[in-house]
């Protein structure tokens, strides 16, 4: 009895002491992926590291691109009483939280990848690709600022987030005023230049694509001195933008695609046109995707329910910027840009639902094509639409989902840098003869217009819309206005009130053959007062409850706290 | 031992046996144990509530039974029949505690249990259904209507802002493994919304009619010996076992009805017509809809309420047998449940299967185990979201018909375009399907060391997989079409295995009792998933993505750990002293190198006043007075495995594959730790005809743990798959304060009739006392998507809604002039800025913290707590000869709803949205002076061209409305988050109201039966509610974290009309 007693205490005892090694046993970093301390081991790696910002982090900022880039310009049409259409934002808007999301998720991985590269990279990662991925960080990093500052004015630097976080200062900071935000924007693309190589792999970010970004850099920061009442734009920095911008152009060894429609092809995603880009794929994770199709296509254009852009189109004021009239069933046709930026009554797109011999924009057809037409403006969208799961298929090898395309957003184009070229040039001047400039803007638009005869002097009415008709609906054309708010308020704010960005009445009766005649179709016009624009877009509310001091006047930033 | 032989061999003379019954209904009882008092020697009555046994001369027997008054008779030789008497006041029940059990009498801590009675009074088919207002201090809350969905159950407030602040389930010993239960986590992506909680509920996989019992462990001196897992509360599950004796079948049987009973009130055909021809009329630029002509040819339309709700059907079916030999005792239940949702296009059912068994090895080992299986299938619908069947039922317009002429189902379009799915075809076509298996069971030895020392050993596992798939078929639906259809599946595999070693050792040292545990323990749990998913089958008929086209798999897998020691030591003085420290110490893979250990301490103590010799000059007033206080810590380590780390995660891009961080790394992460006192009071009093238990309690969790809250600045913000995480820490302070009432009335007690009532009452208050950051940091919840909803501030309750303060409607220009300040310059539009007819918002700050006279952002304060002061259950039990009624209400009282739902409902903004009957009241514009002729210039010289274009010369004709004037794209933001939408969700319910009928002995004899109940039960019956929406029951939030009592389309609860039969024999 007493010898069973015993017997069982031992075992109660060796049972309750069989505590396990328990550091190995409790010890689970992540098990079906890295961590950062196994990462970054090969040149690989490290440049698969940086591939993510070339999308991912921007997905939020797709909708936010084309309301902000090219609603507020005046090009694309949303409905007279969209907020962006007219002015009425508001800082609980829901496509400027997640653009700024967007754009602050970009500037903190590009700040961790610089990091981890500098703390993590292993000892097989050549200098040349350490060198390689953190100037490709750097250059997306000033790209995200470069939108920053131009759509929120002032905003906080934000150097090194882990170190803010470690400090617990994150609510403490303070918005530095847009002059040092170009500064800054200034050294982070100076830093990442001499890390670049002058080619990289195809799509990548290159030297170039860093020095064409310099050059739109500085062009919208020559105007900059805070005061926004008509003066000049400062003359060096408008040299440095034609000193960079040329170096792109005469050393870059890229050239123009010869066909406007082509760059915007998803079999061109790589073009020697497109220096800058974010590069889309059909993923299994969300955000890997572009979705832009989903909101500027025509309802049903692909085979996923899931587009729903029947009702975007393209302002009349665009329209009639290229010489097109929406009331009248016939086209002119001198650009070739109109075609390859908007869609009209009659036209015949080869390159989109090529399944099924080519799409045709025609109203009459839309039982038979299952399309919903119903613009008020009479137009649609072309750029950034891939066509249906068969154009897929053609262009990239893989078929579309559900909101997902692979297309490439270009972000920066050689035909830009030409443009930026002939403005800097342009400066200050009324008119410039200056032949390199002429060169620049000449080729650009020969590629377009038919039978074009070179222009022998330009002025600034004329870059100005030049770059409209250029780089429409690219999420672009709004900065132009922010860019000339910099120095004369009034002009750019007065350009914007002068746009139609009305509807016409009855057109879908005339389209549709239910009107004899086009006399009832008519412009229902309607515009904004010039002292409803604002050229800066609200902060989202959610930042300014947290952090009191974004409500408050700009601090200038200390540059010696960035090491460059 | 020499001695208790000794006596073995002299004594048991006398032949005593007889049959023990229930004073109440006078069956027979089984399992009575029969002891000779002083001793351990004794018997237990059989299945027919006899016994037979050897005494001695002088002997006392003492008969007792759980919940039964103890009774003592001198022995002697023949027939001794008992009645035994239910024990109101429970003092002698034993109860389970933490890794053991207890009598009721010997605890200190805060603990409410609910019995199979409660249980059985109402119909429910999860678990967690069966707490809403049985205990206090726990809330209650149906997450949704669907069947087989969650209850959001809060011990003592809410604790954390945790996703996971539900209580530690722990069913025979074996701790229910509540994984992750997102619809993402599932594979079902964003169908059921994209909140971190779902609808579908962990516990539904739990057979409740095998359930005898749970215990709800409240105060930290309960739940400390659950250490890093106690800290939201802990609810011991004790299923049925078998007694010794013959076979006993049971049958449980109930089919039912649902529906729901409420319909909004929104506009019908003819009122819709009129209400499209007066917004075309005034708002701008649109034209009025021929076919709208002439409203009053026009009838009712399609009600697309009826449309989406049904009458639903419902059964279940258990079958149990049990009995058992000296040596092994057996349950072993079946169970089947079928349930079709009220909503179209959802359906739950589980087959279930238990069996429980212990074996006594030998004198001194016993064996046991308990194990079950269960396996459900659910169709599942999305309801509380934008895209949720309710809202596009509700905005779905009455012009469109259901179906088209030739039976498809038709789009609600717009001028020919689909602008909205029909919501009967989404919810019968689109397949959201979850398939799950659940093994949960423990295998244990108990050995009787010596006397009074026990040493448990157990394995415990709990297994769990599930299948899902979302298929979106090839339609056409009128204009509406999708040409392209795809199939995802996900199948995840789930395990925990836990080992459990506890000694326990009990001893009587004259007046002082004692018992001592130690037990160490270990476990694990890991996950797996595969999925995969294509686009372009051949067409709806099979479900395999194989046969797709572009086919994209995923896969995952991680683990966790945790190693445990644990102790606990009571004492009991002469019944009238009570102690006990609970210590826990906990390791977890959760936590970095840094803080990965913890230890939990907690400690109580009571004291019987009654026991006490002064008191006995009121014990017969006051039977029963006990006075409880106790201390203690718990913890919490819910928080996704390696947030101590930085991960990497893939990324698919146009250049390849990419790698990235995922999340800001913390290595100093720890535990959530909290700690409570609690005060409580037992009394039993007026002849044991009152039970009433107050408990108080104070908690305070430290260190909650939580993604830090980051300005947008941090990158941390916006789509969850592209932003970067941001670090998970302990970054707050949350307190929650309560009293708790508990009290129960025997009314009424004679054979014939009896009339018992239990109520319970809970009060919380509940305070963020502190967050990491600067004194602006705060806890935001969001609607839909990115729109603000709650604000939980420092100093404030959790979860407040957040918003602007309403004024009334501005009634014409002056009114807008001499009020703060809106946008523009002076000018006013029609279409483009404030107007007559537009909500005032008033002015309640500025970037200074005081009013500017301008509304903006700045002007959003606090709209309301949806957190109730007091939620109550009220229990009547009537028993009159063999009908027994019971009637239970439950409710809540002083918490707001934020109307989510009624934003889009009464927005006006779109004529081809159905909208609440509250719009017919809108305010509508008049001109002042109706004399003035139109086109007309007006003093600057600007051309007018009709009077509502006036601003000078228009004002609201019906200036009391609350309602805003129509207007496309509602230039003021009258649809703001606004207090608009804030509605008293207070509300009581007539819960459950059951009668029942047991048939007569005499008669069930003849038929070898020995108990036939039937009965009728209606539950849901009536809600008393100022609440507009369809169901003032919201809870959690599927939509997004950290918002409570948001009605975006929630599932209602629905009516259940049903009849059911228990039978034993």
């Amino acid at each position: 009895m007493k010898n069973r007693i015993i017997k069982n205490l031992a075992i109660a005892t060796l049972m309750l002491s069989s505590l396990t090694s328990c550091q190995d046993f409790l010890n689970r970093p992540t098990e079906d992926s890295y961590t950062i301390d196994g990462f970054y081991k090969t040149d690989e790696q490290c440049f698969q590291s940086v591939n993510t910002i070339y999308n991912s982090p921007w997905y939020d900022f797709q909708r936010g691109f084309i309301k902000i880039g090219d609603v507020l310009a005046g090009n694309v049409y949303y409905g007279t009483d969209n907020v962006y259409q007219s002015f009425v934002l508001k800082s609980n808007d829901a496509d400027i939280a997640n653009a700024s999301a967007s754009l602050w998720s970009v500037n903190a991985y590009c700040n961790g990848i610089v990091e981890n590269i500098d703390l993590k990279a292993g000892p097989n990662v050549t200098l040349a690709t350490k060198n390689t991925v953190k100037g490709e960080a750097l250059t997306w990093k000033a790209m995200a600022y470069f939108y920053l500052v131009r759509c929120f004015g002032a905003v906080p630097i934000i150097h090194n987030n882990a170190a803010l976080i470690s400090s617990n200062t994150y609510n403490n900071v303070y918005k530095a005023p847009e002059s040092d935000v170009y500064t800054y924007i200034v050294k982070t693309l100076e830093k990442a230049i001499p890390m670049l190589p002058e080619t990289n792999a195809p799509g990548r970010i290159d030297r170039y694509s860093a020095y064409g970004l310099l050059a739109k850099v500085y062009l919208a920061k020559s105007g900059l001195d805070g005061d926004t009442i008509a003066h000049t734009r400062s003359q060096a920095d408008l040299d440095k933008a034609a000193e960079y911008a040329a170096k792109v152009i005469d050393e870059s060894g890229r050239k123009l695609m010869p066909v406007y429609s082509d760059i915007f092809r998803l079999a061109n995603n790589f073009s020697e046109e497109s220096l800058i880009a974010w590069h889309w794929t059909v993923g299994a994770q969300w955000t890997s995707q572009n979705t832009f199709q989903s909101d500027l296509a025509l309802n049903n254009f692909s085979e996923f329910a899931d587009t729903w852009g029947t009702w975007v189109g393209l302002t009349i004021d665009l329209e009639q910027a290229f010489g097109e009239n929406a009331s009248s069933l016939t086209r002119v046709n001198t650009d070739a840009r109109r075609k390859a930026t908007m869609m009209m009554q009659g036209d015949h797109y080869e390159y989109f639902w090529q399944d099924k011999g080519g799409f045709d924009y025609d109203w009459t057809k839309a039982t038979a094509q299952g399309i919903t037409y119903g613009s008020p403006t009479g137009s649609n969208l072309v750029k950034n639409i891939v066509g249906d799961n068969y154009d897929h298929q053609q262009g990239s090898g893989m078929g579309m989902a559900r909101m997902a395309t692979a297309l490439s957003t270009h972000l920066l184009r050689l035909a830009d840098v030409y443009l930026i070229y002939a403005e800097a040039v342009l400066g200050n001047n009324a008119s410039t003869s200056n032949s390199k400039a002429l060169k620049a803007l000449n080729d650009v638009r020969a590629r377009s217009i038919k039978n074009y005869v070179p222009v022998t002097s330009f002025n600034f009415d004329d870059i100005f819309k030049e770059r409209r008709l250029e780089l429409a609906c690219e999420g672009d054309n709004w900065f132009d206005y922010v860019r000339l708010s910099y120095y004369d308020r009034a002009a750019a704010a007065n350009r914007l009130a002068a746009q139609e960005r009305g509807y016409w009445n009855n057109l879908d009766g005339w389209y549709k053959g239910v009107l004899a005649n086009n006399s009832t179709v008519t412009i229902g016009t309607w515009k904004v007062n010039a002292s409803d624009v604002e050229f800066r877009i609200p902060f989202p509310d959610t930042d300014l409850a947290m952090n009191p001091h974004l409500s408050q006047d700009p601090v200038p930033f200390n540059f010696s706290t960035i090491g460059y | 031992m020499l001695l208790t032989g000794f006596g073995t061999i002299c004594a048991q003379s006398l032949s005593v046996s007889g049959v023990v019954t229930d004073a109440g209904d006078g069956s027979p009882i089984p399992g009575v144990s029969v002891l000779i008092k002083g001793s351990v020697k004794g018997t237990m009555t059989d299945a027919n509530g006899k016994y037979a046994m050897k005494v001695n001369q002088g002997n006392t027997l003492v008969f007792s039974f759980i919940g039964m008054d103890k009774q003592e008779f001198s022995a002697r030789a023949g027939v001794l029949n008992v009645q035994m008497k239910s024990d109101a006041t429970m003092l002698s029940e034993v109860v389970a505690i933490g890794y053991g059990t207890s009598r009721r009498s010997d605890l200190s801590g805060a603990s409410s249990s609910i019995t199979t009675e409660k249980l059985k009074a109402s119909v429910i088919t999860n678990i967690d259904q069966a707490l809403q207002g049985r205990a206090a201090g726990v809330t209650a809350v149906y997450t949704s209507g669907q069947p087989g969905s969650s209850v959001s159950i809060r011990v003592r407030g809410q604790n954390t802002i945790n996703a996971n602040a539900e209580p530690l389930y722990v069913i025979d010993g074996v701790p229910v493994q509540m994984i992750g239960h997102s619809g993402s986590s599932f594979g079902l992506g964003d169908a059921l919304g994209n909140g971190a909680t779902s609808t579908v509920s962990p516990l539904s996989t739990i057979n409740p009619a095998d359930i005898i019992n749970m215990e709800i462990l409240k105060d930290a001196s309960a739940t400390a010996i659950y250490g890093s897992q106690g800290s939201n509360g802990v609810i011991l599950i004790t299923t049925k076992h078998g007694q010794k004796g013959e076979a006993q079948f049971s049958y449980e049987g109930l089919y039912g009805t649902q529906r729901q009973a409420r319909r909004l009130d929104v506009l019908n055909l003819k009122q819709f017509a009129e209400y499209s021809n007066e917004m075309a009329a005034e708002t701008a630029g649109r034209e009025g809809r021929v076919e709208f002509l002439d409203p009053s040819l026009l009838g009712t339309g399609t009600n697309w309420q009826d449309a989406v709700f049904q009458l639903a059907p419902m059964q279940t079916h258990t079958v149990t047998a049990s009995g058992g030999s000296d040596a092994v005792h057996y349950m072993v239940s079946g169970s089947y449940m079928d349930q079709a949702g009220t909503v179209v296009g959802t359906t739950f059912n589980r087959v279930s299967f238990r069996t429980n068994m212990d074996a006594q090895l030998k004198k001194w080992l016993k064996l046991g185990l308990n194990l079950s299986y269960a396996k459900t299938a659910e169709r599942l619908g999305l309801a509380d979201s934008d895209e949720g069947i309710i809202n596009t039922a509700l905005l779905s317009t009455p012009d469109v018909p259901i179906y088209d002429m030739y039976g498809n189902y038709t789009s609600v379009s717009r001028q020919d375009v689909a602008s909205r799915i029909n919501p009967i075809a989404k919810a019968l076509d689109e397949d959201n399907l979850l398939n799950r298996n659940k093994l949960i069971g423990n295998i244990f030895l108990e050995a009787t060391l010596i006397p009074g020392m026990v040493l448990h050993s157990e394995f415990a596992t709990d297994l769990n997989g599930s299948q899902a798939e979302r298929f979106r078929p090839i339609a056409k639906y009128g204009s509406w079409s999708r040409t392209i259809n795809s199939d995802v599946w996900q199948f995840n595999d789930n395990y925990f295995w836990q080992v459990k070693n506890y000694l326990t050792y009990n001893k009587n040292l004259g007046l002082n009792k004692m018992t001592l545990m130690l037990g160490q323990e270990t476990s694990e749990g890991g996950w797996k998933y595969l999925s995969g998913a294509s686009t372009g089958l051949p067409d709806n008929s099979i479900h395999n993505p194989q046969l797709g086209s572009d086919f994209v798999t995923g896969s995952g897998f991680g683990s966790n750990s945790m190693v445990s020691a644990f102790a606990r030591g009571s004492w009991n003085y002469n019944d009238k002293y009570f102690a006990t420290y609970t210590f826990r110490m906990d390791g977890s893979s959760n936590f970095g190198p840094e803080n990965r250990w913890a230890p939990f301490h907690s400690m109580a103590a009571s004291w019987r006043l009654s026991n006490e010799d002064f008191w006995s000059s009121i014990i017969d007033q006051v039977s029963n007075a006990k006075l409880r206080i106790g201390w203690g810590q718990t913890g919490n380590q819910n928080i996704a495995a390696y947030s101590w780390g930085a991960a990497i995660s893939k990324m698919e891009t146009g250049l390849g594959q990419g790698y990235r961080q995922s999340n800001i790394a913390n290595p100093y992460i720890q535990w959530e730790t909290q700690e409570q006192v609690n005060l409580g009071l037992d009394l039993t009093f007026l002849d044991k005809r009152f039970d009433l238990v107050v408990d108080m309690y104070d908690k305070v969790s430290k260190n909650m743990l939580m993604p830090l809250q980051l300005p947008s600045y941090m990158g941390t913000r916006g789509n969850v798959s592209s932003a970067l995480g941001a670090p998970n820490g302990n970054y707050g302070t949350i307190q929650n304060k309560g009293l708790e009432i508990t009290l129960t009335s025997h009314n009424y007690t004679t054979k014939d009739f009896s009339w018992d009532t239990d109520l319970q009452l809970s009060f919380n208050q509940n305070k963020l006392v502190a967050l990491d950051g600067t004194d602006n940091a705060a806890i935001e919840g969001y609607g839909q998507w990115t729109d603000v909803v709650s604000r939980t501030e420092i100093g404030q309750p959790l979860y407040n809604f957040y918003g602007y303060v309403t004024d009334g409607i501005y009634q014409d220009l002056a009114d807008i002039q001499n009020s703060p300040a809106v946008r523009g310059d002076g000018k006013y539009s029609r279409t483009g800025t404030v107007y007559p007819g537009d909500i005032k918002f008033k002015d309640i700050s500025g970037p200074n913290g005081i009013p500017d006279n301008k509304i903006d952002e700045y002007d959003r304060t606090n709209i309301g707590s949806p957190m109730p002061k007091v939620t109550f259950g009220f229990n009547n039990s009537i028993r009159y000869k063999n009908f027994d009624l019971n009637i239970f209400m439950s409710g809540s009282y002083g918490n707001k709803v934020y109307n989510y739902m009624a934003m889009n409902l009464s927005s006006q903004k779109s004529i081809w949205n159905n909208q609440l009957a509250v719009v017919n009241n809108r305010a509508k514009l008049e001109p002042i002076d109706g004399s003035i002729v139109y086109p007309y210039v007006n003093s600057t010289g600007e051309t007018i061209n009709n009077w509502f274009d006036d601003i000078d010369n228009v004002r609201v004709s019906n200036p009391g409305t609350k309602t805003p004037r129509a207007i496309q794209q509602d230039p003021n933001g009258n649809t703001r988050i606004s207090d608009r939408y804030i509605e008293d969700g207070s509300y009581l319910r007539i819960k459950n109201i059951a009668l029942g009928y047991t048939l007569p002995n005499a008669i069930l004899k003849k038929c070898h039966i020995q108990t036939l109940r039937v009965y009728a039960n209606i539950q849901n019956l009536y809600t008393l509610t100022k609440y507009t929406g369809f169901d003032p029951e919201i809870g959690v939030s599927t939509a997004s974290t950290n918002v409570y009592g948001l009605d975006n389309g929630r599932y209602p609860s629905p009516q259940v009309y049903s009849f059911g039969v228990n039978l034993t024999f």
